[in-house]
């Protein structure tokens, strides 16, 4: 016979948590009454002291830290600017641009528009969010881009993923540690480790997604968001304060390391050496960012019959000071005629990269997509400037088609357990990467800026005086990191991002990145 | 120095065509005129002179007609001649042919896969539209402004030309007024603002073609420009009332314009762009970002960008003085045009609708035309003194939010049109010491007006940093309001 309840220790851990006692004491989080999944909850375990992973009490039950670093609880709160998400909304930009938005005094609109990536509940089902605020115990708003907000709503698995199971002969285990991803994804944790979940998951904010709420459009930037810079998803990693272990770092790691099947099963890894996983972190960042905004062009098209939003449109293209000589002017546009806004040349610039290394794949399905990914972009970027701001009806049918097309060759990524991305393949991709930000695509700032994050993100120990050469033209790290003592993503700095991208030209960028690809 | 230097915006972008003035001479009886459609009597008159053929601008240069010596009366061609003044200013009409080989047009044409300086585009306004290709050398001759001289040409040295009148000139002979106001800025226009048959469309300005941006009085005292005549109309006169005529014609002209292109977008499958960019405010779209945090005003996301800001900024004020400056005329009702701007403000306007509208608002600028017209052929009176003060205080008042705490318009064109208004009025007054309170605000605005050029010697085509310095435009403003307020009566 079996018996299952719920850990002593998870449920002491919560009872203080919700005393307000949690051992790890982040920034007082306002609310956490049992059973809710917010964010108090998941710290009241998730705390482990940096380098005292080993001493934890989940770890010397459970050896929870061979599967992870047990001080997400700390890391998270004090350095992640998800933490301070909300902020975003409760600063002096946010509360002016509240004050400058018609919408902004209506608490469902700001629920439905703004909060749905400052403020994420995921227990509503991901597609509302809630006014700002408590709510009934559930969430807290002040928590931002809290944790189920990436790992998935944790009702159905809060509890269970701590249950503790006895056998027969009195052997204690989680039964939770011997589901697979895909049955914990069934249960509503969501499989990050996975590069298309996550890439796809990361851009459903930072490039936007009409399903979801979550779209910035010309109106909030026009009352002060700032520009969403381009999504690099290996840049975007770098910069984020890891909560989490690389995965061949991780003592289970080693355990399974003999058994590939079972590594891919369970990390979306490979043995050490085999696939260097910024590559398919990458690949998947960039054809998941292009595939968010195809998405939120093809909806784009029924919101409106007067055309897209200019949000979906190249902000350079319109939002430059005019000035001669112009590498704008220079050049020659390949859809329609010179001062036609187009679509962003960034959010094309990696995935035309990694389709076009895609050629020589080892996987055959990547091979034969390398070949149409020039022409679905090509029927997309000619629909969008047929008449300004597109002919609706051309760009549905040619965004559903760019869609398709990155559809399947995330599902690659997701389910190709060999390597996709050996030290070699990433090698190349790293070459074209380098070659495309010298080539034609480096005429737009953002593009630029895509390519060389993408360069350096598959680069090891490039010299930090290149770098920094390099940062004054455009800047090398999506951000800094947040200040401990106000949570603010301080870091964030768009001003400073965009002054860089206002005054860039083509022979500044040149000259530091060609040093930085140099010997 | 006490004023602020003529036309200081410096970086106004530069127009290539337009309108000149000559002077009809001579007396007694011109031979039978060609009839032409007749324009119904009190129609405005002037610009197109119909189906008569041009002449070449040699036909003028005989040294005992206007080819005599540069500068001197005469001379009127020797002086419009592109070399009339080495190292000078001289006509920028006479070079309008040879700028389509320069390295702008060149760049122009590789953008839009033409050949300038034979494509009509470039040539309807870069020579004169009727020329022979081998007159098109002479860029916008005598006959484009003057209108086609096939039958003036000998008519207007015969006995008796001197007796007719301007509409007779124009409606019999296809000679275009210049002297008047309504008539000579009706010749700018259809180059300078566009029209059926011309146009400057975003497609051809972001291939590199300047912007357009034509207001009649900067237009006649810039700088770069050496006049090949003597103005007779006095001061304040000329300046106020070009200035009003110069509205009125603007307006015209950018609404009928619209009226083309919508009428063309309106047709299903058209590939017109609509909404076509180049009739918007260039610098709401046109201006960097993030560097205006925190003093954006309040979005107007649902809207494009203002539609004619700058005429249609001025004139109402313009249409308000139009009795004071014009006696016996009445104040113009602008109805349509107010409801065509409003259709224009949506985020997609309607373009058949756009088209009603604006064919509503073409009739209402006619009918002022016309009585402006009917005013200028009966003789004009003296302008009354106080009316330059009055206009530059309207449009002073009219910058600036009615508490004065912040600007009206925040937009460049709409802060142009106002500041070139105001010292069009101050020129007008000669700068004489009733006006030299208005100097220093007017040169203030002249100079956060002005484009910049950037640390690295670019050449600025916008007002980088206009952000910055509203709190300086709105400051001088303020002062060019109370400088122009009425003179108090004395005790």
């Amino acid at each position: 016979m079996t018996t299952t309840r719920t850990s002593a220790l998870g449920a002491t851990l919560l009872a203080l948590a919700v005393a307000g006692l949690s051992l790890a004491a982040p920034p007082a989080p306002r609310v956490e009454p049992s059973g809710t999944a917010g964010v108090a909850s998941c710290v009241a375990c998730h705390n482990a002291a940096a380098g005292d992973a080993a001493n934890h009490p989940f770890a010397t039950r459970y050896r929870s830290n061979e599967f992870i670093l047990l001080s997400e609880g700390r890391t998270w709160p004090r350095e992640d600017p998800h933490s301070a998400a909300y902020r975003g909304m409760t600063n002096d930009l946010g509360r002016k641009m509240l004050a400058r938005l018609p919408q902004g005094k209506d608490a469902g609109w700001v629920a439905g528009n703004c909060a749905t990536c400052h403020a994420v509940d995921t227990l509503a089902g991901d597609s509302t969010a809630p006014p700002p605020g408590d709510h009934a115990g559930r969430f807290d708003t002040l928590d931002g881009v809290s944790c189920t907000a990436c790992h998935g709503t944790a009702t159905a698995w809060q509890t269970r993923h701590f249950e503790e199971r006895t056998d027969a002969a009195g052997v204690k285990s989680l039964p939770w540690r011997k589901l697979d991803p895909a049955a914990k994804a069934k249960a509503g944790l969501r499989d990050l480790r996975d590069p298309a979940v996550k890439a796809k998951l990361c851009a459903t904010c930072h490039v936007g997604s009409d399903e979801l709420g979550r779209v910035v459009t010309h109106e909030m930037y026009a009352a002060g968001h700032p520009p969403l810079p381009p999504f690099e998803l290996a840049t975007y990693l770098d910069g984020e304060p890891r909560h989490w272990s690389p995965t061949a770092k991780l003592p289970y790691f080693d355990a399974v390391a003999k058994d590939p099947g079972e590594l891919w099963q369970r990390f979306h890894a490979q043995p050490a050496g085999v696939e260097v996983a910024a590559g398919r972190e990458l690949a998947a960042g960039a054809v998941a960012a292009l595939r968010a905004e195809a998405t939120l062009i093809e909806a784009g098209t029924e919101s409106s019959r007067d055309g897209l939003d200019f949000a979906r449109f190249d902000c350079l293209a319109c939002h430059h000071d005019l000035k001669t000589p112009s590498d704008r002017q220079a050049r020659a546009p390949k859809h329609g005629a010179p001062g036609r806004p187009t679509l962003r040349p960034s959010i094309a610039a990696l995935a035309e990269v990694v389709a076009a290394h895609a050629a020589a794949s080892p996987d055959a399905t990547l091979q034969a997509s390398a070949a149409d990914f020039a022409a679905k972009w090509d029927a997309l970027s000619a629909a969008a400037v047929e008449k300004p701001f597109g002919n609706p009806n051309a760009v549905r049918s040619a965004a559903a088609g760019v869609v398709r097309w990155c559809d399947a060759f995330l599902d690659v990524q997701s389910r190709h357990p060999a390597a996709l991305y050996p030290a070699a393949q990433v090698a190349a991709l790293r070459q074209r990467l380098g070659d495309a930000a010298l080539g034609d695509a480096n005429r737009d700032p953002e593009a630029a800026l895509a390519l060389a994050w993408g360069y350096v993100a598959l680069s090891d120990g490039l010299p930090a005086d290149r770098l920094a050469a390099l940062a004054k033209v455009l800047p090398t790290t999506v951000r800094a990191r947040p200040t401990a003592a106000t949570r603010e993503p301080a870091g964030l700095d768009w001003v400073s991002r965009q002054s860089r991208l206002n005054g860039y030209r083509v022979a500044d960028f040149v000259t530091p990145f060609r040093a930085l690809t140099g010997p | 120095m006490t004023g602020p230097p003529r036309w200081p915006l410096l970086l106004w972008p530069l127009v290539v065509v337009g309108g000149a003035v000559g002077l009809p001479l001579l007396t007694a009886t011109p031979a039978e005129p060609r009839v032409e459609p007749a324009r119904a009597a009190g129609q405005p008159y002037g610009g197109e002179t119909g189906s008569f053929r041009q002449l070449s601008s040699n036909s003028c240069a005989a040294e005992s007609c206007h080819g005599g010596a540069a500068g001197a009366k005469g001379g009127e061609h020797s002086t419009w001649a592109a070399e009339a003044f080495p190292g000078r200013p001289s006509d920028p009409h006479a070079r309008a042919y040879r700028v389509l080989f320069n390295e702008v047009s060149r760049r122009i044409g590789t953008a839009l896969n033409l050949v300038p300086h034979r494509d009509a585009r470039c040539l309807n306004c870069h020579a004169v539209p009727g020329t022979a290709p081998e007159t098109h050398a002479d860029g916008v001759g005598c006959g484009g402004c003057h209108g086609a001289a096939e039958q003036w040409n000998a008519a207007h040295v015969a006995p008796g030309w001197s007796s007719l009148s301007a509409r007779a000139k124009f409606e019999g002979y296809g000679f275009a007024p210049t002297r008047g106001q309504v008539g000579r800025s009706t010749g700018c226009v259809g180059c300078h603002v566009g029209d059926a048959t011309r146009e400057v469309n975003h497609d051809l300005i972001a291939a590199g073609h300047p912007r357009l941006g034509f207001e009649a009085t900067r237009f006649h005292f810039d700088t770069g420009y050496a006049k090949h005549w003597v103005e007779k109309t006095p001061q304040p006169d000329f300046e106020a009332r070009a200035w009003l005529a110069g509205q009125a014609v603007t307006a015209r002209a950018a609404t009928d314009l619209l009226r083309v292109r919508a009428t063309r977008a309106a047709v299903s499958g058209s590939a017109t762009p609509w909404p076509e960019f180049a009739g918007q405010s260039c610098y709401a779209c046109h201006q960097s970002l993030g560097t205006s945090t925190g003093t954006a005003s309040v979005p107007k996301p649902a809207a494009l960008a203002g539609w004619e800001v700058g005429v249609a900024t001025s004139v109402g004020v313009a249409a308000d003085f139009t009795a004071a400056a014009y006696p016996g005329t009445s104040p113009p009702k602008l109805a349509a045009f107010t409801a065509l701007q409003r259709e224009m403000a949506k985020r997609s306007p309607a373009a058949a609708k756009v088209a009603g509208l604006a064919a509503d608002a073409v009739a209402e600028f006619d009918a002022w035309l016309a009585q402006l017209q009917v005013a200028e052929d009966a003789g004009l009176p003296r302008l009354p003194a106080d009316v330059p003060r009055r206009v530059a205080n309207a449009l002073a008042a009219a910058a600036v939010s009615p508490d004065r705490a912040a600007l009206a318009d925040a937009d460049w064109d709409a802060l142009a049109a106002r500041y070139l208004g105001c010292a069009a009025m101050y020129h007008a007054g000669g700068g004489r010491p009733t006006t030299s309170t208005w100097s220093e605000p007017l040169r203030g605005l002249a100079g956060r007006l002005a484009f910049p050029a950037d640390a690295k010697g670019a050449r600025f085509n916008s007002p980088a940093g206009l952000t910055e310095a509203r709190g300086d435009i709105l400051r001088n403003f303020d002062t060019l309001l109370d400088a122009t307020a009425p003179p108090k009566e004395p005790r």
